[in-house]
């Protein structure tokens, strides 16, 4: 077993934790140490006993081997917990680090809205999970073994009966811990699935509460609720028993190993195999060695369970970073696709699809939803790599160029906008952090939030809340668009940039992005039909395959997809409440 | 320990708390029932030391015996341990379910107002999770505390009957450790548990951030910019818990030395007792029924730090549940409810501010919206057009002014009554993992399935319908039966058809879907509004040139109010809009051509 991989860790981490597994191993054993002065003293008290000695036993000798040991075991702990926690800080920090390395070094198809609520919980709560083992926990899992072995090993030179006999439970002990997880599995199964249900029952009843609370089947649907959260006590309470009576077989059957001290030492005093002296040793030790093994084995369930966390973590580190040159220079900005087709996992969703996006052109994708325009658009900046036939820019097939430096080329407005909790004026220069500030007041202007941005109470200086919640979605998409002026990117992708409605500024959003796509090669995906009616080339696309292209007219006279889906709209634009 | 959470516990478990002070009772019983596995052990080496005679047969024997029954005291100590842990598990198990129940029941009953501004997952989190802890509390930390308290009580009266002396001698490292207790478990320790907390949520909300913009950086090339932020936050963090951590370290070794630390009193102490005695034997003997003995007060330590820590824990987050949950108090009622017959809407110089807010959301709001006709609000964001809505349905209470409906103030209407004449068709809806069937009905279960056939209709759900693997029966998000935003808003749709509500409040689609579905939606609109008093938000300004009125409002105030050929007429910031809207309708891409 590699902890190193399966924790994901760094090599300092791993000889920290290996430091601290070490430290918390001595910590154990100096916590025994005192057995020693115990037995000493025992033993010198019998000796006085049975010779009737008339002579004190010496009190500085004991007084200073206590005080040393004391000493001792302040002094351990201490270092052990500084190491513990200083380290397991340090490391855990480290981690965060790293996935967040790791993130931004993903295909951008893995940022999808899911995915990111998964990694957030993997960076918060999983790596929690492994702070608490590096801290502590596998330390102690480790120690409680290791602590009693060697102090048995130390034993089993002085009689290796008795050392066994302590230690003779074990494996009997062991094995009911293991044959428990298999036993309990299928409990613990049904009882997670059932408090899935309860989780998805609480998130269904705060995402629907409005639906819920206008209705009369509020009381019913509560009830539901309440049958759901119910359900889990009687499986959890059977998981419980199950495990319960497992670890309380396991934990006694170790401590048996107490009877069988005592049994065999007996034998082996009438045998004189074992002085009186040699069996309270064990005795002494017997009534001490247990505790620290019932830990670790309770760890050992600890462990089991972080491992499905360090798992997590490890997927991450594990998913394929993009390759490619970053020394290619592209000069000329023809996107042309060559008979591509691709899917995702087992589902193809394009089909043998070629064309060129040329430059100084601009080329729509249309089609009904689910036709796979917005997944060409992504392939042209490789958020997922083309597997079958390929797409070419400047005589460079995109997968050999690196995806920062073929990124660098593209500017990309989507419909959602994301902002940081931060200055109006540094979400802008997020488009080129070497812009001068001359730039980017120049940028927000050719964006129009010139009179928005005045408005603000501090202008560039204001802070706009988590993801720019302080400001409406027209002016979010402007600074979205400023940042695009600001980075000068010969390509542009257009995905829905417009589809959110905003009457008051829309026009403005219209003419900033008219401004941005001059001259550029540009790819605009739009509900809109009429908004592309005036493009050079539209695609018209329908299940991942290309049924129609060419200009407006043209395919306004082919009767075909094209021409059905522009006379819907007008019907819907024409769409008047209360109409007459 | 802070009582008023395990009393509000204990009031939770109703009957169950009877099983509870049993799960306790046999803890304790199992704590000295080891306390017998000890002194058996004792027995054995008291048998051994005192046998005069050499080690005769029963000796022996007597070594043999109180050997096992070693063993059986500690089997025995353990499976009443397990036996209170079990009992404590179910009373966890119920009172949580309880605890959650209860909690659901309350917040059903909070102004919708409340659920707006938090984010669902948060709440699912709390009340789940929190709750989560509590159970740990009542299965775990209450019987292991109660075993560890009495153990050092057993062992008092045990070790009185032994050598008073040595045992008040003993017990000196474990007082000095109770107070080292108290001191890291003390208040300043409680300031630091929050400090932590927030830190810890300052670095959640900063790897959200990060974790969200990671997209946008990437295209721009600009990883390095929010990264420095976030690697910030972390280390941050770090720093703050390892701070925490070492601010304990002292005591914490402190702790740990008295824990382990008894043999340092009882070696001297025993030594100067044994060679002032008339009996070493004697003292011999108490000297070794204290070595055996030791190991479990530490043991005993140990567990009572680790319980009364996770309590601390465990209480604050019932704290931040209690307060995230009850501070918010239902809608407030009065006693003579009324109906009312006609289902016309009235706003009376209505003024409403969002708490925290400075700005008034609407302020001296006054018109009138009459049964069968239509009347739309428009305006810029964050001009008061939702605040209509959600003073309507009583998401908030008015601060000033009245809202009426047919007369009545909607405060004075039993809220079900209210709810049950509003149809509100939102822009985002979600659907429940329910049948289609039922959440077409969810408003009226009675309904025939002729009514629903016809909602089905009527709402452009046929085709839907159809494509589903068993139809109307089909479970929604159950494998294949996934449905695109468009669909899901016309099923919602059909769901208000269906209610039949006399008034509807509608909020226009912002965005534009695609082009059929678009279609669909408005041709399923259509039905809804017939013949009622229909509220709507206004975005695509083309729709609305037929409404009976239209409302223009800025900054929280009605600003223009009239009909469409009016309002143009009047040249005013109807206009201006309607303007501005024709021209961005009309614009084409590259529209050089």
């Amino acid at each position: 077993m590699n902890i190193q991989k399966l924790f994901s860790l760094t090599k300092q981490g791993k000889k920290d934790l290996y430091k601290t597994t070490l430290l918390t191993t001595l910590h154990q054993i100096t916590v025994v140490l005192p057995v020693i002065l115990f037995i000493m003293l025992t033993e010198e008290m019998i000796i006085h006993i049975q010779s009737n000695s008339s002579s004190s036993v010496t009190l500085w000798q004991y007084l200073t081997l206590c005080i040393f040991l004391l000493a001792v075991i302040f002094v351990i702990y201490l270092i052990t917990y500084k190491q513990m926690y200083i380290n397991s800080g340090r490391e855990t920090a480290k981690m965060r680090v790293r996935l967040a390395e790791k993130f931004r070094k993903l295909p951008l198809s893995y940022l999808g809205e899911k995915d990111l609520s998964d990694f957030t919980s993997t960076l918060m709560d999983d790596v929690s999970v492994i702070e608490k083992q590096l801290t502590s926990d596998f330390a102690n899992l480790v120690s409680g073994i290791v602590s009693s072995g060697f102090i048995t090993f130390i034993l089993a030179f002085y009689n290796w009966q008795m050392a066994l006999a302590l230690f003779l439970c074990m494996p009997v002990s062991l094995l009911f811990i293991i044959v428990s997880k298999f036993v309990t599995t299928p409990t613990n199964r049904k009882n997670r699935q059932l408090k899935l249900d309860i989780s998805e029952g609480l998130q269904e009843f705060f995402e629907n509460i409005k639906v819920i609370k206008s209705s009369s089947q509020k009381e019913h649907y509560i009830q539901n609720l309440t049958k759901t959260i119910k359900a889990v006590v009687p499986w959890a309470v059977l998981y419980e028993v199950l495990v319960g009576v497992f670890i309380s077989i396991s934990y006694n059957i170790l401590r048996i190993g107490l009877g069988i001290v005592v049994l065999l030492g007996t034998y082996l005093l009438v045998q004189q195999q074992l002085t009186a002296l040699g069996f309270i040793i064990f005795i002494y030790i017997a009534v001490r060695i247990y505790d620290p093994l019932t830990n670790s084995l309770y760890k050992i369930g600890e462990f089991i369970y972080a491992l499905v966390s360090a798992k997590r973590i490890k997927n991450i580190f594990e998913i394929e970073e993009q390759t490619g040159s970053s020394e290619v220079d592209l000069t000329q900005f023809d996107i042309e696709f060559n008979q591509v087709s691709f899917g995702y996992s087992d589902k193809q969703v394009i089909h043998d699809v070629s064309f060129a996006a040329r430059q100084g052109e601009i080329t729509a994708l249309v089609g009904p939803s689910g036709c796979g325009k917005s997944t060409l658009s992504k392939l042209a900046c490789r958020f997922w790599d083309v597997k079958k036939g390929k797409i070419v820019i400047d005589g460079h097939n995109i997968n050999e160029i690196h995806p920062e430096k073929l990124l660098s080329y593209y500017s990309i407005v989507f419909q959602d906008v994301t902002l940081f909790n931060d200055t109006v004026f540094n979400n802008i220069k997020v488009g080129n952090s070497e812009a001068t500030d001359e730039e980017i007041f120049q940028a927000a202007t050719m964006a129009r939030c010139d009179d928005f941005i005045a408005r603000l109470p501090d202008s560039f200086d204001t802070v706009i809340g988590e993801n720019g919640q302080t400001l409406s979605g027209g002016e979010r998409q402007r600074i979205s668009i400023a940042r695009a002026f600001l980075k000068k990117a010969p390509i542009v992708l257009l995905d829905e940039a417009t589809a959110s409605l905003d009457p008051e500024n829309e026009t403005l959003i219209q003419e900033a992005i008219s401004e941005l796509i001059k001259d550029k090669t540009v790819i605009v995906i739009a509900h809109r039909l009429k908004t592309i009616e005036h493009c050079d080339q539209i695609i018209v696309l329908k299940e991942g395959k290309v049924i129609e292209r060419g200009q407006h007219e043209q395919l306004m006279a082919n009767d075909h997809l094209y021409s059905y889906l522009v006379a819907l709209q007008r019907k819907s634009g024409d769409w008047q409440v209360n109409e007459v | 320990m802070k009582n008023k959470n395990l009393s509000k516990l204990m009031k939770l478990m109703e009957r169950y708390v009877y099983l509870f002070y049993i799960s306790i009772a046999i803890s304790v019983i199992s704590s000295v029932v080891s306390l017998g596995a000890y002194l058996n052990v004792y027995y054995v080496i008291e048998e051994l030391l005192t046998a005069t005679n050499g080690l005769t047969e029963s000796v022996i024997d007597n070594m043999k015996q109180y050997g096992w029954q070693a063993v059986l005291y500690v089997s025995a100590a353990f499976a009443l341990y397990g036996l209170s842990l079990l009992l404590s598990h179910i009373v966890a198990f119920n009172t949580v379910a309880k605890y959650r129940i209860q909690l659901i029941h309350h917040m059903k009953e909070l102004p919708l107002g409340y659920f707006q501004g938090q984010q669902t997952g948060k709440l699912r989190k709390l009340v789940e999770k929190n709750t989560e802890e509590v159970e740990h509390y009542i299965a775990h930390q209450v019987p292991d505390m109660a075993q560890a308290m009495t153990t050092p009580v057993a062992f008092l009266v045990l070790i009185f009957l032994f050598d008073w002396k040595l045992s008040l001698i003993c017990l000196i490292p474990v007082f000095l450790g109770f107070i080292l207790l108290h001191f890291m478990m003390g208040g300043e320790s409680e300031k630091f548990l929050e400090q932590y907390q927030e830190a810890s949520a300052n670095m959640g909300n900063d790897v959200v951030e990060y974790v969200r913009g990671i997209s946008v950086v990437k295209v721009f090339g600009q990883t390095a910019f929010s990264f420095k932020a976030f690697n910030q936050a972390i280390e941050n963090y770090r720093d703050f818990t390892v701070k925490y951590a070492l601010s304990m370290k002292n005591a914490m070794s402190g702790y740990i030395v008295c824990v382990y630390g008894i043999f340092a009193f009882l070696i001297p102490a025993a030594i100067i007792f044994f060679n002032n005695t008339a009996n070493p034997m004697e003292m011999l003997l108490s000297y070794v029924f204290f070595v055996i003995f030791t190991p479990l007060v530490a043991f005993m330590l140990m567990r009572i730090m680790e319980s009364s820590y996770k309590a601390m824990i465990i209480f604050h987050a019932m704290d931040n549940l209690e307060e995230a949950v009850y501070r918010e108090k239902p809608l407030p009622t009065t006693d003579n409810l009324k109906k009312t017959e006609s289902f016309d809407i009235q706003f009376k110089n209505a003024s409403f501010t969002y708490e925290g807010m400075t700005n008034q959301a609407i302020s001296e709001l006054s018109f009138e919206s009459n049964p069968k006709s239509v009347t739309a609000i428009v305006g810029p964001s964050g001009s008061g057009k939702s605040t209509v809505f959600n003073l309507i349905t009583r998401f908030y209470d008015l601060d000033k002014g009245e809202v009426l409906i047919g007369g009545v103030d909607v405060r004075e209407m039993p809220y079900d009554y209210l709810m049950s004449h509003i149809s509100y068709v939102f822009q985002e809806t979600k659907l429940f993992k329910m049948s289609l069937l039922d959440n077409i009905r969810f408003y009226r279960p009675d309904a025939s399935i002729e009514e629903i056939e016809r909602a089905v209709d009527q709402a452009q759900c046929r085709e839907i319908i159809d494509k589903m693997p068993n139809g109307l029966d089909t479970v929604f998000g159950a494998k294949g039966a996934y449905l695109s935003g468009g669909e899901i808003q016309r099923i919602t749709i059909a769901r208000a058809i269906l209610k039949d509500a006399p008034i509807v409040l509608l909020d226009e689609a912002t965005a534009f879907s695609d082009a059929e579905n678009e279609y669909k939606i408005q041709k399923a609109l259509n039905s809804v509004m017939q013949d009622k008093t229909v509220l709507m938000i206004a975005h695509r300004l083309s729709t609305i040139t037929h409404a009976d009125q239209i409302l223009v409002m800025d900054e929280g105030t009605l600003v223009e109010k009239g009909k469409h050929a009016e309002l143009m007429a009047q040249n005013g910031m109807y206009a201006r809009m309607y303007h501005n809207y024709q021209q961005s309708i009309s614009w084409r891409i590259g529209g050089k051509r």
